[in-house]
């Protein structure tokens, strides 16, 4: 899927999916195959850190805190490093600031584009923030350029959404689980993506799926549990249907939604525990499916 | 009438956290205490099973729990409706103002953490309305579980300080501004309150200025209810009643989550009471053995992986649970097994009463007192 992305690659999904994995996993499958990558991490650097457990010639991990994005984009905005701390710290407009979250993701969206200006030879991999709200997190540049119709802000959000949330800048990969809700959430981000905003996502990845049960395996253990019913057979087929449910609710939901564009899902499966961004790049790179 | 004991259930993302404050509510109900579960980010499967609806209100949970089980499970989808009829309870021409103000429709969709707030405002309307013995609330994942139970210090300070007013003040001067800039210089005004509108407006650009004004002179009609509310949710979140259970999974990110989360605690002046370690078998089940003698068939092949699976699960809980209980050595470390059940209902029901004794401990704990509803 390498050679179909963009030039910035936004990982995003809800908390929880394994995000970080897939990013690190991204930007190790983009220095395998001769592309130097930056892994782009809002925080403090540690989720990224455990991600990137075998470390990969030609990837750089970048990390920035949010306050350090916004400050960053305040003194870009009033050309002085002095008058944006002199407004920041004004203690209303501050205050505003911990209760404007809008703010703070347009000023890390503004970070990405920078980073992507300044490398261009670079594919800038990014471990969006988990917000619940995918989508809206990318809306944030055009909403913010259409209300602020002049100033300072208006010019950032603006040049943020040419270069980077508007078609075709951007690559998105949604990362999901093989639980009904969360790829629910999933199949709506990649419509309303494609609806709303013009963007097609580049993949969606399923985390953590379990390997599948064979329609042999479970008929033989209900076979057994009829005829012979004990405690360990009834376990039993309440384990392989446990997972019999949770693969067909997968499937059913894929099946559900419009993804013909995005291509097919790739799964990745649920073992090893905690697996390398080595081992995750090698999945990817085969577009591992857990039929 | 006593405020609930409160129970808040932390963790990173994908660790069972939602099913294990319901599984430790229904402990809770069954042990004769009427008991409020609250998921901020509901899992409709758990929800269905229960018998729940989501939504703004209380619902009595039918299937388990005898009556005593109530539940709370906001929809996300319905946030900023919400918020305007909570914030303006009783001001229907307030709601319908912010609702047309350009800025709200631009940012309510838009806005990270509306959700959150309507939950917190829910829970303290929740409480305020019903006598619970307990309350156990299911955060948002992860560390963002912190600025959750943050959030409602942050609102009041802003609605309870100078901050709103200082916005409020700039609505009608606003507006004259544009007049003055076109028929004089204007100078009558003082420099700070110059300076203050120059200020939002290079930002933000006039008409901008003026609708954000205007927002936060509609927002200041219900500082009060709005500060209240807030603090409200703040004692139930951080207050003395408060005990903070973390969950957990074997896995890396799970317990760096959980580690992170116990050291940020203290910054607010808590600590976890307990820890739930979940999916964390601590031997290979007998079932999954199969029948050895058995020819090799489909069934054979899926054991072997399963029994390989639950095998690198029971050595991954076992370096969790020293990681965690070496990290955290404070905390009570409570192990689950693995639940392979399809119906979220009989997981709930089978970990609820394997918490029964981390359950009984929260609520028999010296202080506060507080004696099992008849």
């Amino acid at each position: 899927m390498m050679h179909s992305l963009a030039r910035i690659v936004l990982v995003t999904g809800k908390g929880g999916v394994g995000k970080t994995s897939v990013a690190a996993g991204l930007a190790t499958l983009a220095a395998r195959s001769g592309r130097r990558a930056i892994f782009v991490e809002f925080g403090d650097g540690e989720s990224g850190k455990r991600a990137m457990t075998d470390s990969v010639r030609g990837v750089e991990h970048r990390v920035i805190t949010s306050a350090k994005a916004v400050q960053a984009a305040a003194d870009d905005m009033f050309g002085s490093a002095i008058v944006a701390r002199a407004v920041t710290g004004n203690f209303a407009v501050k205050r505003m600031l911990r209760a404007a979250p809008a703010l703070r993701e347009l000023a890390q969206l503004e970070y990405v584009r920078s980073v992507a200006e300044k490398h261009p030879d670079h594919l800038v991999v990014v471990d969006m923030p988990a917000s619940g709200h995918g989508l809206a997190w990318l809306r944030v540049p055009a909403k913010l350029r259409d209300l602020l119709v002049t100033g300072p802000m208006h010019r950032i959000a603006d040049r943020v959404h040419r270069e980077v949330t508007s078609p075709g800048k951007a690559s998105v990969v949604l990362v999901s689980l093989p639980e009904l809700l969360v790829l629910e959430e999933t199949v709506e981000l990649a419509t309303s993506l494609r609806r709303d905003m013009g963007i097609t996502a580049a993949r969606v990845i399923v985390n953590r799926v379990p390997a599948p049960v064979s329609a042999d395996a479970l008929r033989i253990v209900t076979e057994q549990a009829a005829e012979n019913p004990d405690p360990d057979r009834e376990k039993l087929l309440r384990f392989l249907e446990a997972r019999a449910g949770a693969r067909a609710e997968v499937n059913a939901a894929l099946d559900r939604a419009d993804l013909a564009s995005t291509g097919a899902p790739i799964l990745l499966p649920l073992w090893p525990v905690d697996p390398s961004n080595t081992e995750i790049a090698t999945w990817i790179g085969t577009g591992a499916e857990v039929a | 009438m006593n405020a609930p004991r409160v129970i808040v259930c932390a963790g990173g993302g994908g660790v069972g956290k939602t099913t294990t404050s319901a599984a430790l509510a229904l402990s809770f109900a069954n042990d004769g205490f009427n008991t409020l579960v609250v998921t901020v980010d509901p899992a409709r499967r758990l929800a269905q099973a229960l018998g729940v609806e989501l939504g703004a209100e209380v619902r009595d949970v039918s299937t388990v729990g005898n009556g005593r089980l109530h539940a709370l499970m906001p929809d996300p989808a319905l946030s900023s409706k919400h918020f305007l009829r909570i914030l303006f309870d009783g001001a229907p021409a307030s709601v319908e103002r912010v609702e047309a103000n350009p800025v709200y429709a631009a940012l309510s969709s838009g806005l990270a953490g509306m959700h959150e707030v309507v939950s917190l405002m829910l829970i303290a309307r929740a409480v305020e309305e019903h006598a619970y013995d307990v309350v156990v609330v299911d955060t948002a994942p992860s560390r963002y579980a912190l600025d959750f139970v943050g959030y409602p210090g942050r609102l009041a300070s802003l609605f309870e300080g100078k901050a709103v007013g200082w916005f409020a003040a700039l609505a009608p001067k606003a507006k004259t501004q544009d007049l003055d800039e076109q028929s004089s210089d204007g100078g009558l005004l003082s420099w700070g309150k110059r300076k203050a509108e120059a200020l939002v407006a290079k930002i933000l650009g006039p008409s901008t200025a003026e609708a954000i004004t205007d927002l936060f002179g509609e927002l200041a009609r219900a500082r009060e209810r709005f500060a209240n509310l807030s603090r409200t949710a703040e004692t139930l979140l951080l207050g003395e009643q408060t005990r903070f259970i973390l969950v957990a999974a074997p896995t890396g990110s799970a317990v760096a989550d959980a580690e992170y989360l116990a050291t940020h605690l203290v910054d607010l002046g808590k600590r976890p009471s307990a820890i739930v370690l979940n999916r964390a078998d601590r031997d290979v089940p007998s079932w999954l053995r199969g029948d050895p003698n058995a020819a090799p068939d489909a069934l054979s092949e899926l054991l072997e992986l399963a029994r390989r699976e639950r095998g690198a699960i029971v050595k991954a809980a076992d370096a969790a649970e020293r990681e965690l209980r070496s990290r955290i050595p404070k905390a009570t470390l409570v192990r689950l097994p693995t639940v392979d059940d399809w119906d979220p209902r009989r997981v709930v029901e089978t970990l609820g009463t394997e918490l029964e004794p981390l359950g009984a401990s929260i609520t028999r704990a010296p202080s506060p007192s507080r004696a099992p509803s008849a």
